[in-house]
């Protein structure tokens, strides 16, 4: 981590500050400005696991170690130029990556279904939503991808994110995001291919 | 290429993610989140102690809502009302237990915060009580926000010692499949007391009766019938077309193996039945770098001594050090028993020991030759399930009886780190060459080369080498010799379809490992020794090709494992593995080793009575040939 730290004193500044820098800042201090913060992102980190994972307790079990690792370590954030937005999705990538690898063989989530493809863990009390037949195929085709071209892939087309803001999360350049998510698509579009859910 | 990718993109436009969201979770989350960062608020450090504030949350099956709990209110209290996920936070002092109990259904999850500011590494474990059976699994991680590690175990005790890093979140979940179960944490600063005693509690020293790849509790099969057969057509396609030692087998008739095993794949209950019926197909190919594992190998608990093979029999080599047991019964247990290295166990639980090899483990265990097969199995004589009674016949060194009981853990035996270096009487280096894993270990040879051209003599042991890359051996090789040296010979199949289908023989590809020069610059020229023994294996052997090859010293010792090659790695369904030996090697002349061991200069093999004395036969011999 660099070593420039955020300043509190940020209003002594000219520049109009970010909102999540404010609420980051204020949140050091105060209870409920981590509160706002996490009423603000809960939904898209949430939301960016369930994409990756398509398994809801998952989801939930991750997205509970992004908020309690970073909200309650606020002091360990360090302002690079990076949003704090970007390092949650950082945080919740680095946690999908390792749900996987704990998960390697097994098969992929039966979304709506979770509790029946894992082994023991205990059923969430919300249903699962609905999958549409053509996400689930495209999700099970992105789990034969290596896991930096499935992430940059499910950033920009089920998340919307822009080429900067994947640059941002992930750490890489803009360029070799464009490269990962070129190669990535035509990967897919093989996979895809194979499975006949597109045309060769 | 960029068609493609066009249509691809169209595609995923058009591709409507599922919206996903989780009211319940999102409350909870909330709160745990706020309560945790208001009690930290009010958190202070005391000089010699640090507060670790838990917050666990049970989540019961189904669970709907929580309600807010006051920090104010008991641990035990909160834990009575637990059915509804009610998060907990309680301060913890340092080395002090706490006990959760956990309801059927229930998941315990333990967040972790350890003040990081006080210690820069801790020792915080955990593990379970009597009822262990009814917890199936532990989902352990942590993280700092940036760094992830950690995973799923189906250990269910373990500690995390934090060196380097200290993190910021650790959360371990254990599920309960039915009952009750108690799970115990503790936090300690005394790591190295506390890691051994968790290393013990871990190794089965303790009373709890978890079984933590019990298949009861955990589901026994996660592999389909479609799945299974795949995976053993796979196996045994890929070893059809590419083991390198068919004409060592001529007794095995594989497709008829093909055949044979089908019905024994389906008849397989479990995924740990399964990977029994494979291992047992692949044992038939008799060789040590072609074999099967499981994903999750079963815990090898056994008692706590150390069997191996000496001059074939099953001989006490280590005694578990009693002292580094706590659990008072077993201490006691081990004590009475009284045992000996180099006493002989004759019989486990009522069997005579060639039964058990001959039944159990023989038919299991691929190996290229006797002393590899004794080097595997004479460990696993006395195994069994973690907690239960071994029944052994002893046998003293006067040839005198008795029967003591033990109990089977994983008793993790100290390692016994070799120094690299030893100085040995009459200016005469002995140096531990214990892997070749890493160029760490040539690194190593050159900073300490001032000492061995010093030396009046040189022996390198190699007697616990099991590998690595022959490369890595050959760097240090190239050290002793004064003149090149021909590395071993080697061949892999040379499958042609057409010729198969025209009736033509199969060719072999041939190859050289090269010629290994001398080093330039200095280079050590007195007498040396090589020492092998049944676990010197694979590049190790390699070495020891090379080094007869180059005339310089004498091979000491007992015969080397017998077994390398380039083995074809392949995924079996379920998590395992197997691998296929695809090479083989001879010495430069055509002279075989695989399946025979490299044939010491000079063979010394340890008895009974020198185990027993603590004598190391082969060494001594070594340094009276290197001082004549």
């Amino acid at each position: 981590m660099a070593d420039d730290t955020a300043e509190c004193g940020l209003e002594s500044r000219v520049e109009m500050l970010d909102e999540d820098q404010s609420l980051v800042c204020a949140a050091r201090e105060d209870p409920e400005a981590a509160g706002r913060l996490y009423d603000k992102h809960y939904a898209q980190i949430f939301g960016y696991i369930y994409h990756c994972t398509l398994d809801v307790t998952a989801a939930e079990d991750l997205t509970s170690n992004v908020f309690l690792a970073a909200l309650t370590h606020l002091e360990r954030f360090r302002w690079r130029q990076v949003p704090f937005q970007a390092w949650l999705f950082r945080i919740a990538t680095n946690e999908v990556r390792a749900f996987y690898r704990r998960h390697k063989y097994a098969k992929a989530a039966c979304p709506q279904r979770s509790h029946d493809c894992s082994t023991n863990s205990a059923p969430s009390a919300d249903e699962g939503p609905a999958v549409t037949e053509a996400y689930r195929l495209v999700h099970q085709a992105l789990l034969e991808l290596r896991p930096k071209y499935r992430e940059v892939i499910i950033l920009r087309y089920f998340e919307d994110r822009t080429i900067g803001e994947i640059s941002e999360i992930t750490g890489a350049r803009e360029g070799t995001i464009k490269s990962q998510l070129h190669r990535g698509l035509f990967r897919l579009q093989g996979i895809l291919a194979r499975r006949r859910v597109l045309p060769e | 290429m960029d068609r493609d990718v066009e249509r691809i993109e169209r595609y995923l436009r058009n591709v409507n993610a599922p919206v996903a969201q989780s009211d319940s979770h999102r409350r909870q989350l909330r709160q745990q989140i706020l309560t945790r960062i208001r009690r930290r608020e009010t958190m202070t450090v005391r000089s010699g102690w640090w507060r670790l504030a838990a917050a666990i949350a049970l989540i019961g099956a189904g669970a709907v809502g929580g309600s807010v709990v006051s920090t104010k209110r008991t641990l035990p209290d909160l834990v009575a009302e637990s059915q509804q996920g009610i998060i907990l936070t309680r301060s913890l002092a340092l080395n002090t237990d706490v006990t959760i109990p956990l309801e059927t259904g229930q998941a315990a999850q333990l967040n972790f915060e350890p003040n990081p500011y006080s210690l820069e590494k801790y020792l915080l474990y955990f593990y379970a009580q009597e009822d262990g059976q009814k917890i199936v699994r532990g989902d352990v991680y942590f993280t700092d926000g940036q760094r992830t590690g950690g995973g799923t175990r189906t250990d269910l005790d373990g500690a995390l010692r934090q060196l380097g890093y200290t993190p910021c979140l650790a959360i371990i979940k254990w599920h309960v499949r039915e009952g009750q179960a108690l799970v115990n944490l503790r936090v300690s600063d005394d790591i190295e007391r506390n890691y051994d005693e968790y290393r013990q509690y871990a190794s089965g020293g303790k009373k709890m009766s978890i079984q933590y790849k019990d298949r009861r509790l955990i589901p026994a099969s996660t592999i389909s019938e479609t799945e299974r057969l795949a995976g053993f057509v796979q196996l045994w396609s890929e070893a059809k077309f590419n083991f390198a030692f068919w004409d060592r087998v001529p007794q095995v008739d594989w497709d008829a193996v093909l055949v044979e095993f089908i019905p024994k794949v389906r008849e397989a209950k479990t995924d740990a039945q399964y990977y029994r019926v494979l291992r047992r197909c692949i044992a038939m190919l008799q060789d040590g770098h072609t074999g099967v594992w499981g994903p999750t190998d079963d815990p090898e608990c056994r008692p706590p001594v150390e069997i191996a093979a000496v001059q074939g029999k099953a001989v006490i080599v280590r005694v578990y050090p009693a002292e580094q047991i706590t659990q008072a019964e077993l201490k006691n247990e081990l004590i009475a028993a009284n045992l000996k290295v180099g006493e002989e166990i004759t019989q486990v639980d009522g069997r005579a020991v060639e039964q058990i090899l001959a039944e159990d483990l023989y038919p299991y265990i691929a190996a290229s030759t006797p002393q590899q097969r004794e080097l595997n199995a004479y460990p696993q004589l006395a195994r069994g399930e973690q907690a239960t009674q071994a029944m052994l016949r002893v046998r003293d060194l006067e040839g005198r009886e008795r029967d003591v009981r033990l109990t089977r853990g994983r008793y993790g035996f100290p390692y016994e780190e070799r120094p690299f270096l030893c100085e040995l009487p009459d200016g005469i280096l002995r140096i531990n060459l214990d892997s070749f894993d890493s160029d760490e270990i040539v690194k190593q040879f050159d900073g300490a080369f001032d000492k061995v051209l010093a030396a009046k003599g040189l022996i390198l042991d190699l007697r616990n080498n099991g590998g690595g890359s022959s490369g890595v051996g050959y760097g240090i090789l190239k050290r002793l010799i004064d003149k090149p040296v021909e590395g071993s010979h080697w061949k892999t199949r040379q499958y042609m379809p057409a010729f198969r289908a025209w009736g033509r023989e199969e060719q072999w590809y041939e190859g050289t490992h090269g010629t290994i020069e001398p080093a330039e610059g200095k280079r050590y020229e007195g007498p040396e020794a090589v020492l092998t023994g049944p676990a010197t294996a694979s590049a190790a052997e390699d070495f020891v090709v090379a080094f007869q090859t180059g005339g310089r010293g004498k091979v000491v010792g007992r015969r080397t494992l017998g077994s390398t090659g380039q083995p074809l790695m392949i995924k079996l369904p379920g998590g395992g593995g197997a691998r296929i030996c695809t090479k083989r090697d001879t010495y430069p002349d055509g002279r075989e080793f695989v399946g025979i061991g490299c044939i010491p200069d000079v063979e010394v093999a340890p008895t009974r009575a020198d185990i027993a004395a603590g004598r190391d036969v082969v060494l001594e011999k070594a340094v009276e040939l290197l001082q004549k």
